[in-house]
């Protein structure tokens, strides 16, 4: 016999609709066993209902509060997993030259990105473009208004190498038409138009996670941020705009994905603009 | 009074205070599942500090798609099964004794709570997250059904199974064997 342990919960609180009620007392007049469990269910309910409330101990939370005070306190790139994520990850740009220009390179994890960190330098054919720099992100920030960078998009894809293979092909036409749009040319007038302190916080939050990208100093910008997955783990997918220098062009993409909780590094790719 | 999720933007915005009147706010109702689902007050306490601590570590993945409460109350079930996990692999022996201070002398009324306690001590965990949740807690089935990831059908047969569990731990009699006696789990 199938036994209604659904229905039965709910008709020993009284809170069956008549149909069902009907139904069960049906069940419980041919069902000893169910009959048995309907009175032992009904003297658990009050038993458990008559237990008091606790009181909590006093100070029960005092030494988290205190880790959250010192928390707040630290320097946010104080954790050694967000130094090693940065580090590995520098380590990966400054062998550039592992780097084939023109097509996707793919990272993989980034412990064999650092391994070309003693590739010669690059030298990207923009590194010598004369900008000037004033007058360009003067006309960019009013241009630009409307948009604010870094982007941010709740997507829930859940990425594989290919998928960021794509990524990538839309991000290069996105920054392309972006720059047309008015976006900085440079992270130099990036960081004019848009100060750290206007990113949304969100954007912090995976720019901290991914260990980069909040360095005005720096050559490299922030362009769109996804709030995604990883082989079903959650993650941040963070696209990054450089240039050689933070006063020349831009001239590629890169994509770090990073797990959202742990920011370990998950992988790596680039692309040429 | 700002709300749960205010004070998770707040705290995310670096607000000092937010963190700490979130703690205030729930940390009797975070105490008590904890009590209720592991039977000592001192693994209470130190589960409600796991609580807290984990909350400081996850608030940034907390996306605001669920109530805080439900969230809250997630990661406090989680914390308490990681808990027992913990207790049986130490202590395969201690499980059996339920809760502490279960002396005889004292009022009637204080006999039948350790009684009670004991008794729930008894009952599978599986079993005993849905019934502390809904009879001591009393959240709707929907609800806890978002927290333990469960379908209603489901929350419902095991709140039922649990206390059936609970009627024979405080008859004294031995426990079925675990799972329902039927299957209809996925309805």
């Amino acid at each position: 016999m199938t036994h209604p342990d659904e229905l039965l919960a709910e008709y020993v609180e009284g809170a069956l609709p008549a149909r069902e009620r009907a139904q069960v007392e049906a069940h419980l007049e041919g069902c000893p066993t169910c009959r048995a469990e309907v009175a032992d269910a009904a003297e658990a309910r009050s038993a458990l209902r008559a237990l008091p409330e606790m009181d909590e101990p006093p100070g029960v939370t005092m030494a988290v509060l205190r880790e959250a005070r010192e928390r707040k306190a630290a320097p946010r790139w104080g954790t050694p997993l967000r130094v090693a994520a940065a580090v590995v990850l520098i380590a990966g740009l400054a062998g550039g030259g592992i780097y084939v220009y023109g097509q996707l390179e793919e990272g993989g994890d980034a412990a064999s990105t650092a391994d070309g960190a003693d590739a010669e330098p690059e030298a990207g054919p923009e590194a010598d473009a004369p900008a000037d720099v004033d007058e360009q992100a003067e006309g960019e920030r009013a241009a630009a208004a409307s948009v604010s960078y870094p982007l941010v998009r709740r997507t829930g894809i859940d990425h594989d190498p290919e998928s960021v293979v794509s990524l990538a092909a839309d991000l290069r036409d996105e920054a392309g038409e972006a720059l047309d749009a008015g976006l900085p040319a440079d992270a130099f007038a990036f960081y004019e138009a848009f100060p750290v302190d206007s990113f949304p916080r969100v954007a912090r939050e995976a720019l901290v996670c991914a260990g980069q990208g909040l360095e005005p100093e720096r050559s490299v910008v922030p362009f769109v941020i996804e709030d995604a997955a990883w082989d079903g783990e959650p993650a941040w997918v963070v696209s990054y705009l450089q240039g050689p220098e933070p006063t020349t062009p831009y001239d590629r993409v890169q994509i770090l994905v990073v797990h959202r909780e742990e920011c370990r590094v998950l992988h790596f790719a680039q692309q040429r603009l | 009074m700002a709300d749960d999720r205010e004070l998770v933007r707040a705290h995310l915005r670096g607000d000092r205070g937010a963190f700490s009147t979130l703690v205030e706010r729930h940390q009797r109702r975070v105490y008590n599942i904890a009590y209720r689902m592991l039977g000592r007050p001192e693994d209470a306490a130190d589960a409600t500090q796991d609580v807290f601590l984990a909350c400081l570590r996850k608030l940034s993945g907390y996306r605001g798609d669920a109530a805080f409460t439900t969230w809250l109350h997630r990661v406090t079930v989680n914390v308490c099964h990681d808990a027992l996990r913990r207790r049986t692999r130490e202590q395969p022996s201690r499980e059996e004794e339920g809760p502490e201070g279960s002396s005889r002398d004292v009022a009637d009324a204080a006999v039948a709570t350790v009684d009670v306690e004991r008794a729930l001590a008894l009952v599978p965990e599986e079993f005993r997250a849905p019934l502390v949740l809904h009879e001591l807690q009393d959240l709707p089935y929907d609800q806890i059904a978002e927290i333990l990831g469960a379908p209603v059908g489901t929350v419902k047969s095991r709140i039922h199974r649990g206390r059936v569990a609970l009627a024979r731990a405080l008859h004294g009699e031995p426990q079925p064997p675990p799972g329902p006696s039927n299957v209809q789990e996925t309805m």
